[in-house]
């Protein structure tokens, strides 16, 4: 501890204390030495922390890490002792400096701790912030704050006052103190900052206020669970002002999985987020992870009806805005089956289509899903085509798990005419189409199912398998082949097409934008030299290895490309006739 | 040169090949033929016979006996009607005694035993101790082997002099290219054009002309069939008849010369009837029953691959198909069963269209809007006979459905592009702009009309009026009709020709729609005075419109029916 200090007061003398705090701070593991040491060396009288950091300039910060210094002053700020005055401007200072993305938090966190050693501090640093709110406004909540660690009644009472009485600012800060401040010690408390939450509600029409509104109210009836109708009341009212800044504060809420947030609430901020507009990505983004975490546990039925319910109103969206939700889906076979089933059955194009874009999210390593038979309330022969067909066209460019729901649909019946018909979809497009994967998959079924699945796919595939020999039967006709220009000038135009999209590719990649690219025009290994810290040169070898991706088209696509957008269209689009 | 003559000539056959290119041949040489091949009449052993002078010396009978390739024990003497010496000894007991012309009574004889390969060791003692023994004063033999008949062709047809050394390179360039047929094509093309440009010659250059085309089409064939690959041979052969058409249709009358050009030009259509249907019958035929057969059999790298050659190969059936019309029509009243018969053929043709378009659904999405071309020549040969009608209905339905459907959704809709790269990327845009640009024209919608009106297809013909009305209003919808230039460019394709009526409308009732197209056909005499409508050869017009293509012109379905039912003065073959 004495070495930390004498070299920071050595770099104080010097006229290098920024520099000396920063590398004494990168040095401090357990961190905490180093906000003692300047504590110690404050108190002692040897510096004066407060003026040095009231001194720090952005010029000065030039070549020192303003972070590592804000964050070690903020370490020692509640050790220090200082006239309040001063740490104050040295406080309102840093952050103004340090803004807008800066470690003002960090700072205004120092400061609470500091006025929370001393009853008379918050009372005083109220007294400054309101006599000089431009200067202070940051140090509000800190100062309030640090007033609920001592008294908290007595500072919940302060913010209500300025909630009431303040400017529209003071009014804003106040009404995010009531969600922050530390738990009341009466019952009455609760009532008294629902009263002057639901009087500002009543007044204010300001954004960001009706947002902190929301964000207090929901926090505050955790310590009254009597008044919580009348919290949840006073959020329903705020929130259907459809205020865009509520909406957003109720998805970070839903975000936050608050313990103990009552499934009321939950619901209530899950209906209000339904007005939320399609553009507001980032609230989106909230409401995605809340509902990723609802698809885990009991409260999955309210995050598939909210989504189904907010992609049929806002119609220039895909699932995928749900992104988190959506691998929730992908990692849960059972309930992508489930979902599949109910989507194909009743569901819109945009969720069915969300099911194709999960499934093709595979990307070749196809998961073995089935129907979920509980999501089927009949099984009647119009029901189970309609499945396959939907089955079919949405999962064209995922074969084999098209195959797995057909072969599943055929578990359901014993109707010869059902099974019939689903087995000529598994025989056209189905195998057609992809001679390789399903064939290879329907030949492996055939050894597992058993019954009338097993005869219909059995069927299927020596239909296939016919229809495989004619063609095989065909000799070898050049007569036939497009010509060598043709298929040079093909040639080109897929290459070109490859170069485009690995180029757009690596413009998307985190990773290529970070890296430094050298291209290796011979050779399968790449060999460097690089200096060590011992001076001496390092050999560095990177062997190169070939990365290799392939995708199987529908064969269909290139003997009948219209007809077959057109049997997809036509699949896609039948409604289900009850 | 010698060697690939001798090639060839070892790789032909008799019936329809050898005996085909013989007569024009000998009267290159200067001989008179007075007897050609002809099938199911007796021969007595004799496939071609002549009369004249050889090399400056006397004139002579000369009597042919014709077999193909190398002379084995098999080709000499065996059962089998094929056999030479059986044919030799006809010549002798019979031909000279009964059927010799009276003219050449009495003169000397010359029995050439004639085949395009060589004399095989194990057969030539009996075949000298044969010629020894019947040799007498007035009756000689000559072996005419592959390399005598090389010789002859080469002195006679391919001489420095005859075929310059220009035409020589392209003519071997496009026998080295057959591999690659568009390559092959483009070589014999230069060398077509060159050939059949006849102006300010001879009538005796003309005939050469016309012989060097279907001796070099004759060619041309033996070697594809020996590589296997006979793309290039059809190609080709269109081309090859349809520049010997433009020399021949300048001979319409009865002189030596005019009869002589008929002659050759009869050559150059038996070699395409051969390729065509050697290339139908091999390749085609054979796959139309088989589901998405064709299609696979391309070995396409995309989807335009399919639909280019399908919809080329469809034309091909049907101008095969429209052949076997035409030859019902020039056959006399009397000849009934030959009459049937080749209906018959061009039924089968046309059950193969059916079945092909049946199995192959690229057939109902026309990428490119000239594929109108294609469909229409099908369906001239479906509308031949009346049970085709729900056929053409259905197809037509399909494929309007499937284009407005393509055009709507923005798929690989119809469209005026013609480079096999843009065809690729198309549509490369969705936007209004490109739609209107690639769609500016059309003369698939309005054929699609028209056979709906001809035919009564009412509510396809509403469709494509309401198509009309709402997607197609930018889209000049026309009808192409031969004009005054188009006699003269239309074989070659030497230039553009004909007129085009614009802004038809489907959207009108069918009488107006019809009645607007058939006032241009009946206002114009063009198209009666296409030398092959006039001389009764309409699917040498059929084929010109395929080969170059150029819309079929709408004048085939006007009223009264056709094709025209009595030939006038046909220089046919």
């Amino acid at each position: 501890m004495d070495d930390l200090k004498a070299q920071l007061f050595e770099a104080y003398q010097r006229g290098d204390f920024f520099k000396g705090v920063e590398t004494a701070r990168r040095a401090d593991v357990a961190d905490g030495g180093v906000a003692t040491a300047l504590a110690t060396l404050h108190n002692d009288g040897q510096i004066d922390l407060v003026a040095c950091f009231q001194g720090l300039q952005k010029e000065t910060t030039a070549g020192i890490s303003f972070y590592l210094n804000a964050s070690a002053f903020s370490s020692a700020l509640p050790s220090l002792i200082a006239p309040i005055g001063q740490v104050m401007d040295c406080v309102a200072h840093l952050c103004a400096l340090s803004a807008p993305s800066g470690p003002a938090g960090l700072v205004l966190e120092g400061f609470a701790g500091f006025c929370a050693k001393d009853p008379a501090r918050p009372l005083e640093s109220l007294e400054r912030i309101e006599a000089n709110w431009e200067k202070y406004s940051e140090l509000l909540l800190p100062a309030l704050h640090a007033g609920s660690q001592i008294d908290p009644d007595k500072y919940y009472g302060e913010s209500i006052r300025l909630l009431d009485s303040g400017s529209p600012d003071i009014k804003r800060r106040a009404a995010v103190a009531l969600g922050a401040l530390n738990a009341p010690k009466t019952a009455g408390v609760v009532d008294a900052v629902l009263s002057a939450l639901e009087r500002a509600a009543r007044s204010e029409q300001d954004e960001s206020l009706l947002a902190s509104i929301v964000r207090s109210a929901v926090r505050i009836r955790q310590y009254d669970l009597g008044q919580e109708s009348r919290a949840v009341t006073l959020i329903d009212q705020v929130l259907a002002t459809g205020s865009e800044e509520a909406l957003h504060a109720a998805s970070e809420l839903l975000a936050s999985r608050q313990a103990g947030m009552p499934n009321s609430v939950r619901h209530l901020l899950l209906d209000h987020l339904q007005q939320l507009k399609s553009d507001r990505l980032a609230t989106l983004g909230h409401v995605d992870f809340a509902l990723s975490q609802m698809l885990k546990g009991p409260e999955r039925e309210n995050a598939i009806g909210f989504m189904e319910t907010y992609l049929h109103a806002h119609a220039d969206l895909k699932l995928k805005v749900f992104d988190n939700a959506t691998h929730e889906i992908a990692a849960d076979l059972k309930l992508l089956g489930t979902l599949l089933t109910r989507w194909f059955l009743h569901g819109e194009h945009v969720l069915r289509e969300g099911i194709a874009n999960i499934i093709g999210g595979f990307h070749g390593n196809w998961p073995h899903i089935e129907i979920d038979p509980a999501e089927i309330p009949v099984t009647d022969h119009r029901t189970l085509i309609f499945l396959a067909r939907k089955a079919v066209a949405y999962l064209i460019l995922a074969p084999v798990v098209a195959a797995d729901i057909l072969i599943s649909l055929m578990k359901q019946t014993d109707d010869d005419r059902v099974l019939e018909e689903i087995g000529s979809l598994l025989y056209d497009p189905l195998l057609i189409s992809y001679p390789g994967s399903v064939s290879e998959h329907a030949t492996q079924q055939i050894t597992i199912q058993t019954g009338k699945a097993q005869a219909t796919l059995v069927a299927a595939h020596k239909t296939f398998q016919a229809y495989l020999n004619c063609l095989t039967a065909i000799p070898d006709t050049p007569a036939l082949y497009p010509s060598d220009e043709q298929r040079e000038v093909d040639w080109r135009r897929n290459s070109r097409m490859m170069a485009d999209s690995f180029k757009n590719a690596q413009k998307q990649s985190v990773f290529f934008n970070i890296i430094h690219k050298s291209v290796l025009l011979y050779g399968n290994r790449s060999v460097y030299h690089v200096r060590g810290q011992d001076g001496k040169n390092q050999r560095v070898e990177t062997p190169m290895k070939a990365h290799r991706t392939s995708t199987e088209l529908p064969r269909i696509a290139q003997i009948d490309p219209v007809g077959f957008d057109y049997f997809l269209y036509a699949f896609k689009m039948e409604p289900f006739v009850k | 040169m010698k060697l690939i003559l001798k090639e060839y000539l070892a790789s032909l056959k008799e019936r329809g090949e050898l005996d085909a290119i013989l007569p024009d041949l000998l009267s290159q040489l200067g001989l008179n033929v007075f007897s050609r091949p002809a099938r199911g009449t007796r021969q007595d052993g004799v496939d071609v016979g002549a009369f004249g002078s050889l090399n400056s010396g006397p004139e002579k009978v000369y009597l042919f006996s014709i077999k193909s390739g190398d002379l084995t024990r098999i080709t000499w003497n065996t059962d089998s009607p094929q056999s030479l010496r059986p044919s030799l000894d006809e010549i002798r007991d019979a031909y000279i005694l009964n059927r010799l012309p009276s003219e050449y009574q009495g003169k000397d004889i010359v029995i050439c035993l004639c085949f395009g390969g060589d004399v095989q060791e194990p057969v030539r003692p009996a075949l000298e101790g044969y010629i020894k023994q019947n040799t007498t004063q007035s009756v000689s033999y000559e072996q005419w082997n592959g390399d005598k008949l090389a010789a002859l062709i080469e002195d006679s047809f391919l001489r420095e002099d005859l075929l310059p050394s220009e035409a020589r390179s392209r003519f071997r360039k496009s026998l080295a290219m057959l591999d690659q047929p568009d390559i092959s094509y483009k070589h014999f093309s230069i060398l077509m054009r060159s050939l059949s440009k006849t102006d300010g010659l001879t009538e005796a250059q003309h005939l050469l002309a016309i012989r060097q085309i279907a001796l070099c089409l004759w060619i041309l064939f033996s070697w594809a069939r020996k590589s296997g690959d006979l793309e290039a041979a059809y190609v080709t052969a269109e081309l090859a008849m349809l520049h010997a058409w433009e020399i021949a249709r300048g001979y319409p009358g009865k002189s030596k010369t005019a009869e002589a050009i008929r002659s050759a030009f009869t050559s150059t259509h038996s070699a395409y009837d051969q390729i065509s249907t050697d290339y139908l019958s091999s390749y085609i035929l054979p796959h139309v029953d088989k589901f998405h057969g064709l299609s696979s059999a391309v070995r396409a790298a995309n989807s335009v691959d399919i639909n280019l050659k399908l919809f080329d190969v469809l034309s091909r059936l049907a101008v095969r198909g429209l052949w076997h019309v035409w030859q019902a029509y020039t056959l006399p009243v009397d000849q009934a069963a030959l009459k049937q018969e080749q209906f018959d053929s061009a039924d089968e043709y046309a059950f193969a269209i059916r079945r092909m378009i049946a199995n192959n659904p690229a057939l109902l999405s026309p990428i490119k809007d000239d594929q109108t071309i294609d469909i229409t020549i099908a369906l001239f040969l479906l509308s031949q006979n009346a049970g085709n009608q729900l056929d053409m209905e259905v197809w037509l339905g399909e494929i309007f459905n499937r284009c407005a459907f393509a055009y709507t959704s923005n798929g690989k809709y119809p469209c005026i592009l013609r480079t096999y790269g843009e065809l690729l990327d198309h549509p490369t845009r969705g936007d209004d702009d490109y739609r209107q640009e690639v769609t500016a024209g059309s003369i698939l919608y309005p054929a699609i009309g028209f056979w709906a009106a001809m035919r009564s297809f009412d509510a396809l013909y509403a469709d494509i009026g309401k198509f009309e009305k709402q997607c197609m209003k930018h889209c000049n919808f026309q009808f192409w009709y031969p004009d005054q230039d188009s006699e003269e460019r239309f074989y070659t394709n030497s230039d553009t020709h004909g007129a085009v009526v614009s802004n038809v409308s489907v959207n009108q009732p069918k009488a107006d729609f019809l009645a607007q197209i058939f006032a241009e056909v009946e206002g114009s005499p063009h198209f009666k005075d296409l030398s092959a409508i006039k001389y009764f050869l309409w699917p040498i017009v059929v084929m010109a419109c395929r080969h170059h293509r150029v819309p079929l012109p709408i004048d085939f379905f006007a009223k009264p029916a056709s094709p025209p039912t009595a030939p006038v003065s046909p220089p046919s073959p």
